[in-house]
């Protein structure tokens, strides 16, 4: 399953546009279902964003889960690198939980 | 040279006057190429604003292509997000200044709210206005204004502009102003008691835009 985030909302840097996000995401990734998500034309994402759509995902699937259901792809620069520092920095905070 | 005069030229160039008293000083007065002239921009307006308008003309200005303004364009979102999450009034104030000659820009970002020290004093009481501030900007210092907030923004900023591209910010909030700017290859924060009060927040942010790291746009995947 491809989502393209284009056309589910006008641009990543809300928690309101998260949220549109993570209720598709989940709907898929609760049943197991693989999901890439496609960032073709968006120019840039927020924390806010990130934090509603992938880390509350993350919350509710596990670390784990989320990282084999879900896959990014057509990422620039400053998406890849936020999405990466997001993730990066729950994985951290699951270890020291550990 | 007429430094007044001068200084009172560039402020009705840059809307000011038209902002605060509702018309220019010289009719004939308009923003310079060199200016993104003092706006107010309401939340719901400023992260169009900012890819529509504050980053082709910085794009323009420094020869940058705009796929590597991101960073700086989350920089500012991130500001302004911060003004809806934190503020009564969503809204900002804004002006930026490109120097050609010198390769620099700064940019100005005022809100109208109760301001950090009040903000931070919810959930870390005991600060002195300046050691709020820098509190604010720690990692994941949130005062949980709403509860989405993991206080990652205000470092985002710190980090992008100080950390990487080794420029300077400077936060006045109430009686405390701190300016952030790297000391070799530390960080510092610089605190001080501002004599006069400033309401809301204002935050300047500068930098050399030759600092800004050039790419050829190329999207990726990204594998965990």
């Amino acid at each position: 399953m491809v989502i393209i985030i284009c056309d589910m909302v006008s641009s990543c840097d809300t928690n309101a546009q998260g949220d549109v996000v993570k209720s598709a995401l989940l709907t898929h990734l609760r049943t197991n279902q693989c999901v890439a998500l496609d960032f073709s034309g968006v120019f840039n994402v927020t924390s806010s964003f990130l934090n509603t759509a992938f880390i509350e995902a993350v919350e509710e699937l596990g670390l784990d889960r989320f990282k084999r259901l879900v896959s990014i792809k057509n990422a620039n620069r400053q998406v890849t690198t936020m999405i990466k520092s997001r993730i990066s920095d729950r994985a951290q905070k699951a270890v020291i939980a550990a | 040279m007429d430094v007044r005069r001068t200084a009172i030229k560039f402020l009705d160039d840059s809307l000011f006057f038209e902002q605060h008293i509702g018309s220019k000083l010289n009719p004939e007065s308009s923003p310079r190429p060199t200016t993104r002239p003092l706006i107010e921009v309401r939340h719901t307006e400023s992260h169009d604003w900012i890819r529509n308008n504050f980053i082709p003309w910085l794009s323009g200005c420094c020869e940058v292509e705009e796929h590597d303004l991101g960073e700086l364009a989350t920089c500012l979102s991130e500001l302004f997000n911060n003004i809806d999450d934190h503020t009564e009034l969503d809204v900002g104030s804004v002006f930026a200044q490109w120097y050609p000659q010198e390769s620099r820009i700064i940019v100005a970002l005022a809100d109208f709210g109760q301001g950090i020290p009040l903000t931070v004093d919810r959930v870390c009481g005991g600060l002195s206005d300046y050691e709020a501030i820098v509190k604010a900007f720690e990692y994941e210092f949130t005062s949980k204004s709403t509860p989405r907030n993991q206080g990652i923004g205000l470092n985002f900023l710190l980090q992008n502009v100080v950390e990487n591209l080794n420029g300077k910010l400077e936060v006045n909030s109430a009686h405390g102003g701190v300016v952030f700017q790297k000391d070799g290859n530390l960080l510092r924060s610089m605190p001080y008691e501002q004599k006069g009060y400033c309401p809301g927040t204002l935050i300047v942010l500068e930098f050399d835009t030759t600092a800004i790291e050039r790419s050829d746009g190329q999207l990726e995947d990204i594998t965990w």
